[in-house]
């Protein structure tokens, strides 16, 4: 009760004393109001009309107007000057960071003449020099698109984006992932923490090819989520999917099974319900506006392999509250809670573990945020934002009183054993203040300060009493003891300053500079990791044709990454030593055998990674060039090109290692070089943190035998032609050729020192050895997609009230390469089993089947009188062609025993998802 | 570090409270502000009532959230109390009791013992 009491009273402070949510980016609607005889006409009331209520300016001298600081949503302008008749322009569509161009022309009239313009803004902003896209309301509440995780699943919707990895960057760790307006990122490694509802998402932008000097910290591409708000009108959504295992296909063919029987028993959906309970409104019109939302997930799952249950809950509320206590403030908070968690969560291998070797996930999760916006008159406002998230993430194995066994034939059995549990926090403040000057052409100056905190804590071990047993190797039967227990505090502080600067009508000029300051330590200890950086920006775009429909622009822009634990969390404490022991004095290894039974044989002590003082941290740079044209004004069609190329790209090295070469026949029965480290010893215990990009790797007698070239680049040409609603139709066609290539990954992390080692990347280690970072190192990364093509189109038919809704996706298979695990007596490299994987072909050398995917949302509605309300039934069939293609495959040579079969080098390990048809029932006002 | 707030999946109820306040708040306060007449002195709340009174185009009309001072009932109630608010009223308070009562019920099965 105390506890509830205290819960309560937290929660009073929350609703009253703070002030609530908004977006924390905002749009420009900017006009110039003339005659028919194109006089610019100074002293037109111009007034605009929004959710929350209207605003009203005059124009100046020029004739021009400006409303700044505006939510993104639609909106309608309309003039007001005696002698003239008013003009109305409805459906002006602003979106975050685009200035939205409405010009006006007055007839002579009277005053009283009721004068609608139809038509629209423009849909092309003829002052940005970067690509921006969007998926609108209209797309996420009508698309089929609700698949896995929001956040990074709306970002793969996007041109240049799939799997994750945005324009050749790091799979998810490479994308700034923000909640209006500020990142929420997992401050330990850079992938989705926070997870929310699609139906709270009022409008998600894309950026990162030319952002200005406000985005920062990320090498991809940045996902700004704007969650919804209240308005003077109500609206609520009630919205309920559900589907089970016999609305979905079988798609595993023979050949696919021939190879790998684990696919007979593919992952199946057996029940899943989502509902959406969503209202949102005034409480004081024009004043105080309240959202609120919650929501039921929850998946039971027959998942891949022999597991039999894998159970994903989540039950999230969402409130919100936006006050706009004067004409000039806008005072904004939302909180989220996420109670999220799995059971049957695989401990190791989706395909071969038993339901005996699962956890169960318990991840709960609070995401806040205030905000508040001033103006100071039409020309200056400020924003300051704060937003903070705290969760944990907790593993614990489903039998925690039996110990974790690999038997005598390398099978997992009885129990997963070890514990995993991840403590995060975050909080960042961000502030900026705009001004609109005037002085050699038109300003747009934007100031800002962000300031970041977050700490990490990572934990895992062996249950019940710290060790596991492992009797592959036979007799003497022994057990390891192994476990962690590392802590982060991260710091960041950035500053940045950038114009638009319209030089003349049709000459925009942005230049901008961002300075970021990050760091890491041990809460108990010095700052280990720390580096400053000063990131350019410089962009133009030119109005071609001077009526705000075609616009040449490009960019060339630096891009720095995020602070993260990983990055300097080897050079922390936290290691616990790795102990051997002889457990042929335990009676049985398959129970808790007594500490008092083992015989400790080995103990090897960890050692601290040293940190370079000079490193610098990872960034990318990019250039572009792009056109855009308005076809019509509800029509774009873009073409860029876009060049980018990573640097300081961070990893550990022994600098004292020596390395042999040697001759040796991989499993594909090739001859090929390899390196053998001849001084372990000696050498073992100098590791250093860096940018090894040059390093030289050295035989015994000091001969350089090979250096390191740390490359990642991309190239890309993307098309895009969008349409957005109107006439009842929407859609959106893009391509986009393009090449990610270089000397290592580009994986989730493999930018700061973690490059996979399942694709024989070496995981921490792919510097440390000349085995990972030198041999077959060059060539096509895993996230490159040379050909893409993504279709999006919905309908609304007429009379029937059908809406028809696709999304087709086809896409160049990833690229792969076959790697070979070489034993540590090979290769002499003990740290780790990931530093012994190497290519035996050159990166990138081989390609999987191409996917074509078509999903399709079919929506019965029923209007529910005028407006917006309706009621909808709808079924969401996804893959509908039940395509196939394979995933993944097995990348490793020879071929490898998983579970109790043989699976050859080549062999599926995952497809496409089948067919499922999903239903679903809405009802929105 | 700090790793235990035992008190976080009470809030969470807690803000379930918030929300079915937030409901009721408009529900006490819609049928006043929608008597209260404006009163138009400035400049800004002249051009208000004058955009007001403009009709709107039909394709304006249809376009979602374009205009709002739509209710969805066209009546002159209060919002929850026309069928529109009083339905979206029962159903945010049934969904929203039903995912309060899912977190226990949810967590029982997963709940870390450390916590």
């Amino acid at each position: 009760m105390k506890n509830l009491m205290k819960a309560f009273t937290l929660l009073l402070l929350v609703a009253i004393a703070v002030p609530v949510a908004a977006q924390s980016l905002t749009g420009v609607i900017t006009g110039t109001v003339k005659d028919e005889q194109g006089g610019a006409l100074p002293g037109v009331t111009v007034t605009l009309e929004g959710k929350m209520g209207t605003k009203t300016t005059v124009t100046g001298a020029s004739g021009t107007y400006r409303f700044v600081a505006l939510d993104p949503g639609t909106y309608s302008v309309q003039t007001q000057m005696t002698g003239f008749a008013p003009r109305r322009q409805d459906n002006v569509v602003v979106s975050v960071s685009r200035d939205s161009i409405v010009d006006l022309t007055l007839k002579i009239g009277g005053m009283s003449e009721s004068l609608s313009v139809v038509g629209e803004a423009p849909v092309v902003d003829t002052t940005s020099s970067s690509t921006n896209n969007q998926l609108s309301q209209d797309l996420l509440f009508n698309m089929p698109i609700r698949q896995g995780n929001t956040a990074t699943n709306l970002l793969n919707f996007a041109p240049g984006i799939n799997n994750s990895s945005a324009y050749g960057g790091d799979a998810s760790s490479g994308n700034g992932l923000l909640i209006d307006g500020v990142d929420t990122r997992d401050p330990s490694g850079g992938t989705a923490w926070t997870f929310y509802n699609y139906n709270i998402v009022e409008e998600v932008q894309f950026t990162g090819i030319g952002a200005p000097a406000e985005y920062g910290a990320f090498t991809g591409a940045v996902v700004n989520t704007i969650t919804k708000s209240g308005g003077n009108r109500f609206a609520g959504l009630f919205d309920v999917i559900y589907t089970k295992s016999s609305f979905a296909s079988e798609n595993a063919p023979a050949d696919a099974i021939a190879q790998n029987p684990n696919l007979s028993q593919l992952n199946k959906i057996n029940k899943l319900v989502d509902f959406t309970t969503q209202v949102s409104g005034p409480i004081i019109k024009d004043k105080l506006f309240f959202f609120a939302s919650a929501q039921r997930y929850q998946n039971d799952q027959d998942p891949i392999g022999p597991r039999t249950i894998n159970n994903e809950a989540s039950d999230r509320f969402n409130g919100k509250i936006t006050w706009q206590p004067t004409a000039n403030d806008n005072i904004a908070a939302h909180l989220q809670f996420d109670n999220y968690n799995i059971t049957g969560r695989a401990g190791f291998d989706s395909l071969t573990d038993t339901d005996a070797i699962t956890n169960r996930e318990d991840a709960p999760e609070f995401v806040w945020l205030a905000q508040w916006r001033h103006l100071f008159g039409s020309k200056t406002f400020t924003e300051v934002k704060y937003n903070g998230w705290w969760g944990f993430y907790d593993l614990n194995p489903e039998h925690p009183d039996v110990p974790y066994h690999i038997d005598e034939n390398a099978l997992r059995t009885q129990s997963q054993g070890y514990y995993y549990y991840a403590d995060r926090g975050r909080n960042q403040v961000n502030a900026s203040v705009s001004h609109y000057a005037e002085g050699f052409g038109h300003h747009d100056l934007k100031f800002g300060v962000e300031i970041e905190r977050s700490k990490t804590r990572d934990r895992d071990g062996y249950l019940p009493n710290g060790v596991y047993y492992y009797d592959y190797g036979g007799a003497p039967y022994l057990a390891y003891a192994y476990g962690y227990d590392f802590q982060g505090r991260n710091h960041r502080e950035s500053a940045y300053v950038q114009d638009s600067w319209k030089v003349s009508d049709r000459l925009t000029i942005n230049p901008g500079l961002r300075f970021d300051h990050v760091g890491g330590k041990h809460p108990d200890g010095e700052e280990v990791y720390t580096a400053n950086s000063l990131a350019p920006r410089l962009g133009f775009a030119f109005d071609v044709t001077g009526d705000h429909k075609t616009v040449i622009k490009g960019s060339y822009s630096q891009y720095y990454e995020g602070i993260f634990n990983d990055i300097y969390k080897r050079a922390t404490p936290g290691q616990f030593d790795t102990v051997t022991y002889d457990a042929s004095g335990c009676a049985s290894t398959t129970t808790i055998c007594g500490l008092n039974h083992l015989v400790e044989t080995d103990r090897t002590s960890s050692t601290l990674y040293k940190m370079d003082p000079n490193i610098k941290h990872p960034r990318v740079d990019e250039s572009s060039l792009g056109f855009e044209r308005a076809l019509r004004n509800d029509v774009r069609l873009s073409v860029t090109g876009i060049y980018r190329d990573n640097k300081n790209v961070i990893g550990s090295i022994m600098p004292d290692a020596r390395w042999t070469p040697f001759t040796q026949t991989n499993g594909l029965g090739q001859p090929m070089t390899l390196y053998r480290w001849d001084n372990r010893t000696a050498s073992q215990d100098n590791l250093v943190i860096t940018n090894p990009d040059g390093f030289q790797f050295k035989d015994p007698a000091g001969n350089v035998i090979g250096t390191i070239d740390a490359v990642k680049r991309y190239k890309a040409l993307m098309f895009v032609l969008s349409k957005r609603f109107s006439h009842r139709w929407q859609g959106q066609a893009s391509y986009v050729l393009s090449k990610a290539y270089g000397t290592m990954d580009n994986n989730s992390e493999s930018s700061f020192g973690n490059n996979s080692s399942t694709n024989g990347g070496g995981g921490p280690h792919q510097f440390e050895t000349p085995n990972v970072s030198l041999v077959n190192a060059n060539g096509e990364q895993t996230n490159s997609r040379r050909h893409e093509v993504k279709l999006m189109m919905g309908v609304q038919v007429p009379k029937i009230e059908l809406g028809v809704n696709a999304y087709f996706r086809s896409l160049s298979g990833r690229p792969f390469t076959l790697y070979q695990q070489f034993a540590s007596s090979v290769i002499s490299f003990p740290p780790s089993s990931g530093g012994r994987r190497v290519l035996v072909e050159p990166r990138g050398s081989e390609r999987r089947p191409s996917e074509n995917v078509l999903d399709l949302r079919l929506e019965k509605i029923f209007k529910l009188g005028v407006g917006k309300n309706r009621i909808s039934v709808y079924a969401d069939i996804t893959n509908v062609f039940n395509a196939s293609a394979a995933t993944d495959l097995q990348y490793r040579v020879p071929d490898r025993v998983i579970g109790t079969e043989t699976v050859k080098a080549k062999a599926p390990t995952a497809l496409l998802s089948p067919r499922q048809t999903t239903l679903g029932a809405r009802w929105a006002f | 570090m700090k790793v235990s707030m035992p008190w976080f999946r009470p809030l969470a109820v807690g803000l379930a409270v918030m929300m079915a306040l937030a409901c009721a708040a408009p529900l006490a306060t819609a049928g006043e502000s929608a008597r209260s007449a404006p009163t138009s002195s400035t400049l800004a709340e002249r051009a208000a009532i004058s955009v007001a009174k403009l009709k709107p185009t039909p394709r304006a009309l249809m376009q979602a959230g374009s205009t709002p001072a739509a209710t969805g009932s066209g009546d002159n109630r209060p919002f929850f109390k026309t069928p529109t608010g009083v339905a979206a009223l029962l159903l945010m308070a049934a969904g929203a009791t039903w995912v309060a009562v899912s977190i226990g019920r949810d967590n029982s099965k997963v709940h870390s013992p450390i916590r």
